[in-house]
């Protein structure tokens, strides 16, 4: 009885978590000059190619994300308590730390750890998943 | 009828109708800051603040009883009640128009997040349409 609740909290916990790291993230594409604006111009002095790297950073970021949705929504690892938590924490995390570095204008460069750490691995534990469940039949939960 | 047991009603369906009631506390609690933000900060003239927070509330309700509809509809493999939430769907949809683009002021968030509904809005269309020609398959 206990588990099963939080098994049905896990699930929209999750989603509003995803959600939010991908409103932080499209927010941070349309306004990203001034993250790149406030970068320290004698360490990077090429402004352009500062900003094509934000550009494919927050790209590939919205893009992994969006894979993991369509995942999440089709019911591949919907029920999955583990990549759930995981998930959560780190789309959490992601949101906070994005949301701060919207508030005190952060260097473009910085986004790279966000994009490592809350992108990625919730990315490569998703991809374990789906290849554990496609290839070697393993069953959902 | 022993061969009249299987489920028709969509897996999908269902699924997106249920996180989209929990996107639309998220929408709510960004909305109704956002205008608490606007009515803060900018200047109005009278009584349009007023309009459009009522306009907001009545999108959210009407919002709540298309998923509403959408569901039962769903799970009871009725088409009625999904054309009724497909009716419900025009004025949603116009609603998010207006606070996407016709509104006073429309901040970035306001843009970001209704954008997403109505990415929802139009996922939702395109599987209840799906389901209803399911449904009607089946009864005929």
């Amino acid at each position: 009885m206990g588990l099963k609740s939080v098994q049905n909290g896990l699930v929209p916990t999750r989603f509003m978590c995803m959600l939010a790291h991908m409103v932080m993230l499209i927010s941070l594409l349309i306004r990203r000059n001034e993250y790149v604006g406030s970068c320290d111009t004698v360490l990077y002095q090429n402004v352009n190619l500062l900003n094509n790297q934000f550009i494919i950073g927050l790209s590939i970021s919205i893009g992994i994300l969006a894979i993991e949705l369509v995942t999440f929504i089709t019911g591949i690892t919907l029920f999955n308590t583990f990549q759930s938590l995981i998930s959560t924490f780190l789309h959490s995390s992601a949101a906070i730390s994005l949301s701060i570095m919207v508030f005190f204008k952060w260097c473009s460069v910085d986004f790279w750890y966000i994009f490592g750490f809350c992108s990625c691995i919730p990315f490569i534990f998703e991809i374990i998943f789906l290849i554990g469940i496609w290839l070697f039949k393993r069953t959902i939960n | 009828m022993a061969a009249d047991l299987s489920v028709r009603s969509s897996l999908p369906l269902q699924i997106l109708l249920y996180l989209n009631q929990w996107y639309y506390i998220f929408w709510l609690i960004v909305e109704s800051l956002s205008f608490v933000f606007k009515g803060q900060t900018l200047p109005f003239a009278s009584g349009v603040l007023a309009g459009e927070i009522i306009l907001f509330i009545f999108l959210f309700l009407l919002d709540m009883f298309r998923i509403h509809f959408a569901t039962k509809g769903n799970l009871t493999e009725r088409i009625i009640g999904i054309i009724v939430s497909i009716v419900l769907t025009l004025p949603c949809i116009g609603g998010s128009l207006y606070l996407l683009l016709w509104q006073h002021y429309v901040l970035r968030i306001e843009l970001i997040i209704n954008a997403i509904q109505l990415v929802f809005i139009a996922l939702e269309v395109i599987l209840e349409i799906i389901a209803i020609i399911v449904f009607a398959r089946s009864n005929a």
